[in-house]
């Protein structure tokens, strides 16, 4: 069990180090990295563009109201790296996105992860 | 002289002019330094940012006093919530000599009279001539400048291995990473630069910079390793006007909700910006 979680840990700290790098060829200062948020919601739009990519993420707030999220993912090129493509999200898939949000409260976030309803990793590759 | 004696004449001389034409050519060619091959594509090893690989060598950047309070200040409107001191994050290109932290690959075309750096990050281009000219009596600022360069073949091999580049007329605003750190306001930045391949992996840029934001010359070194050519190397567009969503406003920054046609505020206590028509 510690040994797991040990390796959660380390694979965690790999993953954060990682995600760090891919978003930092410009200051990343008006998102708050020390207070992440996590929301689950419906995709709006996925755009592959630079400087950077985004998920356009509809989520139901507290009044029960829909709120379109502006989330800023990393390059194209690194992205394409990774296995993304301009069609591996589409309107309506459902997931589930970890991201540092604007300092200001705004709907908008800087997304680190990617995970599917179930809580599993997204794998860009499956939907190929 | 008989026919024979004189075929056999003709055929020495002959054969000694050939001879030595071949001896010409060869002395030329033996003569002649040949440039290194550098193709295939080369990707930064370490962070985007100069620290902490690059400033192994002089430490961080010797800012004077003026321009370490400006560093401090930014970083402080930046625990707000601002992109301040980081032009590219708004779309300018990042210049010399950031754009050599060359957050994406890049590719090295050589030629005798210029070489070129084609980098992917805002597909940006550096012509580097090395055909023996002087500086231009005129040079419009550019953000990647002008820049000269010499050829030197430094362990008398017959290849060149080491080009010296000099960096003139460089056009601002520009940072020297994303650390707020930024060149001095008149843009008379001075950059040399010296490339090695260090070894078949490896390719070093030895950059230093001379800008009146420092206090004296700073050094550092950006190593890059390489992928030999192939049809399987990658090589994406990159466009930052296409999908940018950072405005600066005077001294406000924000981000551009393109869905709802606002602008949201970066930092607490800024006021959301709605269009109003009459």
């Amino acid at each position: 069990m510690a040994k797991k979680l040990l390796g959660t840990v380390f694979l965690s700290t790999l993953l954060y180090l990682f995600s760090l790098e891919i978003f930092a060829h410009h200051s990343v200062a008006i998102y708050d990295a020390e207070n992440p948020l996590q929301l689950t919601g419906k995709v709006v739009e996925w755009q592959f563009t630079n400087p950077h990519v985004f998920i356009l993420l509809s989520v139901e707030d507290d009044q029960g109201k829909e709120v379109t999220w502006n989330l800023e993912g990393s390059n194209t090129s690194l992205m394409l790296r990774r296995g993304w493509r301009p069609d591996t999200l589409v309107p309506g898939d459902e997931i589930i996105v970890r991201f540092n949000p604007l300092h200001s409260g705004a709907p908008g976030g800087n997304f680190r992860e990617v995970f599917n309803p179930d809580g599993t990793a997204f794998d860009p590759s499956s939907k190929r | 002289m008989n026919i024979f004696n004189r075929t056999f004449f003709f055929s020495v001389l002959v054969f000694l002019q050939t001879a030595c034409t071949q001896s010409n050519e060869i002395t030329g060619q033996e003569t002649a330094i040949q440039y290194p091959d550098w193709s295939g594509q080369w990707s930064r090893i370490g962070s985007l940012n100069w620290e902490p690989e690059g400033y192994a060598v002089a430490g961080p950047p010797p800012l004077t006093p003026e321009y370490q309070a400006r560093r401090e200040e930014f970083q402080s409107q930046r625990d707000q919530g601002m992109l301040v001191g980081d032009p590219p994050a708004n779309c300018l290109p990042p210049g010399m000599p950031r754009v050599m932290t060359m957050s994406f690959p890049f590719e090295l075309v050589i030629t005798p009279n210029t070489t070129y750096i084609l980098a992917d990050w805002e597909s940006a281009v550096r012509r580097i001539f090395t055909d023996g000219r002087d500086w231009p009596d005129y040079m419009l600022p550019e953000f990647n400048g002008y820049s000269i360069g010499q050829w030197h073949d430094e362990n008398d091999d017959g290849v060149y291995d080491m080009l010296s580049v000099e960096t003139r007329a460089i056009k601002g605003p520009r940072s020297f990473d994303s650390t707020a750190v930024v060149a001095h306001d008149n843009n008379q930045t001075v950059v040399l630069e010296e490339f090695r391949r260090i070894d078949e992996e490896t390719l070093e840029d030895k950059i230093t910079t001379i800008d009146d934001a420092l206090t004296g010359p700073w050094t550092v070194q950006r190593r890059y390793s390489h992928t030999p050519f192939s049809q399987d190397i990658l090589w994406v567009e990159y466009v930052c006007a296409e999908g940018n969503r950072h405005l600066n406003l005077g001294e406000e920054w924000y981000f551009i909700n393109k869905e709802e046609g606002t602008l949201e505020p970066t930092r607490d206590g800024q006021p959301r910006m709605v269009p109003v028509y009459d």
